[in-house]
């Protein structure tokens, strides 16, 4: 891009945030992420045992690691892989493509959820918030923050030990948003370890206890907030 | 309520379009209706005959519903019929149950053979199950003229099987098998990530669902109930093997299946439906001249109404 480009315009959550001419890669880099590093941090149990060490991340109990980039870097690979190596029991999945992924359509509010849990639906529903006629409802009727409510439904009434969270907030709603992050910090403070993936920077670091970048499929070394917050952008575009 | 409104106007549709051609033919499509009523369930004769074939479509309906619930299109179940009605025969020394568990095994393994080549090769069900079905006729036409051949050496048949069954038997185990097949699909784990499979595989496996496994296992309980209708017709209607033992039952499984739009229950009586069609037909055919393969063509007309309604979309 930089070898091409005369003019560069840099948008984040639509809005365009650089805008200019002969703009270096630096420049771009600290444009695409500019972010404060949140400065409360939860106290959170001492780093105890692994659960998830595949390529890169590790995630200790009760930590929420966010992995963040461009999209198109490896993180719908990775996504699938942790999928099909983890096991299954105490692993919670948020697949990022709720309709195609996610829920079945056709399918009952009830059925959906029987599928991972045998927890009584109309329960769920009202723990989650699901705004539904009934647990007899199809699934594909649902608002799209209501549907991935029912995948969170789903996926964290097990309680798992470990849940991998691929963007569960992309096309909701605000105040879905912020039911989506309350349930990911109250799980990791009952001591899940939370994998979040996601192209949603505010997110990341709003959530994160620590941040790898992903990039051309590999993970950044892992990265404190604080750090990420000023060698993110580089790092996303490969510059690092 | 509105599928069983567009199954009921399918059927109806069907029936009408049946007397309407027949009229282009230059047949009154009053009599030509009143035949195919009286030729089905108008004399204790005719109903039996209605029940006798509407037996056979029941279990074949019931094992195209249940794969393509799962989202497979096994078209195979007239080769599964075949090979579970060679089994009974070879089984039959061996008593009744030996003789239905052999069928029942030879369509879930006749029926597997599509998935493996599935996983092994990617070949869809819908050619490989239809191209297992000619390897089926075959096998049984070597069969009845070679080493199953009767004693005369007269025909091309076998002799009859050394164990028979009383059509009440039949009908008993029949409708035993539709009810296990509800349970199955809407009162099990198995049932429901089966269906989940068949609306949308990336979801359920996403869900946790062995997509692979349950598929396969779809495809075997699938042959092993067109199996068992292979096993049932040799036992309790044909008592012998020949070239034409399957006569179309495993294709016509598919209308029924289209018809009772998959539901094990709604399949009851879609195969009673279809049976008291065919056998309207046959006496269409002795009364009237008109050829009984107008059976053939009410299916046809059924499963095209089906898609005109869009309550069938194939999803492959």
């Amino acid at each position: 891009m930089l070898a091409v480009a005369t003019r560069t315009i840099v948008m984040r959550r639509g809005r365009i945030v650089a805008d200019g001419r002969g703009l270096g890669a630096q420049d771009l880099a600290k444009a695409m992420v500019d972010v404060a590093p949140a400065l409360t941090r939860r106290a959170h149990p001492e780093p105890a045992e692994s659960r998830l060490c595949i390529e890169h991340p590790h995630v200790h109990a009760g930590e929420i690691v966010a992995i963040i980039g461009v999209a198109g870097n490896g993180q719908t690979e990775l996504a699938a892989k942790l999928r099909d190596t983890l096991p299954r029991a105490a692993t919670a999945h948020i697949p990022e493509d709720r309709t195609r992924d996610g829920i079945i359509a056709e399918m009952t509010i009830a059925d959906n959820l029987a599928l991972a849990t045998a927890k009584s639906p109309e329960e769920l529903i009202s723990k989650f918030s699901i705004r539904a006629t009934g647990p007899r409802q199809l699934a594909g009727k649902l608002s799209g923050g209501n549907q991935q409510k029912l995948v969170l439904a789903r996926e964290l009434a097990r309680e798992p030990r470990v849940i991998v969270a691929a963007e569960p907030t992309r096309g909701l709603d605000v105040e879905s948003t912020r039911f989506v992050h309350d349930q990911l910090r109250d799980a990791a403070a009952r001591g899940a370890a939370i994998l979040l993936i996601t192209s949603d920077l505010d997110e990341a670091f709003g959530l994160a206890d620590a941040i790898h970048v992903i990039y051309r499929g590999k993970l950044s070394e892992r990265l404190t907030p604080a750090e990420a917050a000023s060698r993110a952008g580089a790092l996303m575009a490969g510059l690092q | 309520m509105k599928q069983i409104a567009i199954g009921a106007l399918a059927a109806i549709v069907a029936v009408v379009l049946l007397a309407l051609s027949g009229a282009a033919f230059g047949h009154a499509p009053g009599a030509l209706l009143s035949t195919l009523v009286s030729g089905s369930i108008g004399s204790p004769f005719a109903l039996r005959g209605t029940i006798i074939k509407s037996i056979p479509l029941l279990l074949t309906g019931l094992s195209v519903a249940i794969a393509f619930r799962a989202g497979v299109w096994n078209i195979g179940a007239e080769g599964q019929f075949i090979v579970g009605g060679l089994a009974c025969f070879l089984g039959a020394p061996f008593g009744f149950v030996a003789a239905l568990a052999a069928s029942v095994l030879a369509g879930a393994l006749w029926a597997l053979a599509a998935s493996l080549l599935r996983f092994w090769r990617n070949a869809p069900e819908v050619l490989t199950t239809i191209l297992l079905n000619f390897v089926a006729i075959h096998l049984l036409g070597y069969a009845v003229n070679g080493p199953m051949q009767e004693a005369k050496k007269q025909y091309p048949q076998t002799d009859a099987a050394t164990i028979a069954l009383s059509t009440a038997a039949e009908v008993v185990i029949a409708v035993a098998v539709c009810i296990a097949a509800w349970i199955l699909l809407y009162r099990t784990q198995e049932g429901l990530r089966l269906r989940a499979t068949g609306f949308n595989p990336f979801a359920a496996l996403w869900a946790g669902v062995n997509v692979n496994a349950q598929i396969a296992r779809a495809m075997a309980i699938s042959g092993a109930m067109a199996g068992l209708a292979g096993g049932l017709e040799l036992l309790a209607v044909t008592h012998r093997l020949f070239e034409r033992f399957a006569a179309g039952y495993g294709y016509s499984g598919i209308a029924v299946a289209l018809l009772a739009q998959l539901h094990p229950l709604a399949t009851m009586l879609s195969a009673v439906f279809f049976g008291a069609l065919e056998t309207g037909a046959g006496e269409l055919q002795r009364a009237s001249g008109v050829s009984s393969t107008v059976a053939t063509f009410g299916e046809a007309v059924v499963i095209l109404v089906l898609i005109a309604f869009g309550s069938f979309r194939a999803r492959d």
